[in-house]
């Protein structure tokens, strides 16, 4: 086996090895969702009260805490998957996130608040004379 | 004084342009956000003439600018009105309005102070203050003190706007007496264009152009003479429908986000049925205004 085949086989095996440890890699995430995941308000400014319920699932059994921005909501300990229904009252959009023991943020996720009647505009019918 | 006040308005303008850029030259002048108030202020000098006999002519240095929009209910500078139809082309709106043409016979009528409008033929004040001495000599046929009191009268009716696209405005409007003082109608139609000059939409230029027209009920009871008034008989005058032509102007550039300087004049032929009342000395009604616009 010359120099330049025992080269390309060990390049092909070095890539072989990337893609499965990337896949290896994305099967052991976190996946967190939150229902309803926006919620609509009637205008810009307007709280926005309602339950929402959040469900995380992990490869393994791990310690987490959901937080609301940086407001701790609830804590598992030792669970692979957990669930909790919690209300919030939010103005704008806010990020959930899922941390760790070592407090590092495994998973996150945005409700979004969004206007029934976003900022609109009218033609003005104006006075005959106007300087304006 | 007034020396000192064109400077002041000079160094105003030159301030606001060497010193504050414009922040917001997407913002278009044409539109209002909804359920917002909105007010202005023009500083400046400017003057209506008045064509009344021994009427005078009316400064302009202060003009006031209201106006709020809602979906579809709107006050603007005194016309209180509601969209029920409203589309990218059209709009068609009831309203009310005080008449402007009480407005000849009180300075301080809102149409003096807001909207020194095309159709007003300025004001006449009753008093002699600030009359010269020559003018008690002039030959004037009637005399304004002995007039009867002309009343404030309310008009409501329908308007219709159609825009070709944002920069041209056809309007058409009919009113009626609904306070009952004159009973009479009115028309109007209207063409009007505005114009960019620079790229960045800092010069603007409004033409606009029309017709008014009067039903005979309302010019007599404005300026028609008869019993009512402590004239001789021989001094009545019967007035008649008229249509009255008037053509404006404005260039405005935008200083700042909140300042503009503004440019305006205009004119208004007044027809026969109106010329002819021995009320009223000139034909024609003209409007010049310069100054500063600050909006809120």
């Amino acid at each position: 086996m010359t120099f330049k085949h025992q080269l390309w086989t060990r390049l092909v095996c070095i890539a072989i090895l990337c893609f499965t440890s990337l896949n290896s890699q994305a099967s052991d995430k976190v996946t967190l969702s939150i229902k309803p995941i926006a919620c609509i308000v009637a205008s810009i400014g307007q709280p926005c009260k309602l339950n929402v319920t959040a469900h995380w699932q992990a490869p393994q059994p791990m310690d987490l805490c959901i937080y609301q921005q940086d407001k701790l909501v609830h804590c598992w300990t030792n669970k692979q998957q957990g669930q909790k229904r919690f209300a919030i009252s939010i103005v704008q959009s806010t990020d959930f996130k899922l941390l760790n023991s070592k407090k590092e943020t495994v998973a996150t996720v945005s409700v979004a608040i969004n206007a029934a009647k976003p900022v609109s505009y009218r033609r003005r019918l104006r006075a005959d004379w106007s300087v304006f | 004084l007034r020396t000192l006040f064109y400077l002041c308005l000079l160094l105003v303008c030159h301030y606001s342009i060497a010193q504050q850029p414009p922040t917001n030259e997407g913002n278009d002048p044409q539109y209002t956000q909804v359920g917002q108030w909105g007010f202005s202020v023009a500083l400046g000098v400017g003057q209506k003439s008045n064509p009344l006999k021994g009427g005078e002519d009316i400064p302009l240095y202060f003009i006031p600018s209201v106006h709020y929009y809602g979906e579809q209910f709107y006050f603007d500078d005194g016309v209180l009105g509601y969209s029920f139809f409203e589309n990218e082309q059209f709009t068609l709106s009831a309203l009310v309005k005080l008449n402007a043409h009480a407005a000849n016979f009180y300075r301080w009528h809102p149409a003096n102070i807001f909207i020194p409008n095309t159709q007003s033929l300025g004001a006449a004040s009753p008093s002699d203050e600030g009359k010269d001495e020559d003018e008690y000599e002039k030959p004037t046929t009637v005399e304004l003190e002995q007039l009867a009191k002309r009343k404030w009268a309310l008009d409501g009716g329908l308007q219709l706007n159609y825009f070709t696209d944002n920069n041209l405005m056809f309007q058409a409007q009919w009113t009626h007496d609904v306070s009952g003082v004159y009973q009479g109608d009115s028309l109007s139609i209207k063409v009007e264009k505005n114009i960019s000059l620079r790229d960045d939409d800092r010069l603007r230029l409004k033409l606009s152009a029309g017709v008014d027209w009067h039903s005979a009920k309302l010019i007599d009871y404005y300026y028609g003479i008869s019993e009512r008034d402590d004239v001789d008989g021989s001094m009545f005058y019967k007035g008649k429908s008229s249509s009255n032509w008037f053509a404006s102007t404005t260039l405005s550039y935008v200083m700042t986000e909140r300042w503009r300087a503004v440019l305006t004049w205009q004119t208004s032929k007044l027809d026969a049925g109106i010329s002819a009342s021995p009320l009223v000395k000139d034909a024609s009604i003209n409007t010049s205004f310069i100054g500063v616009a600050y909006d809120f």
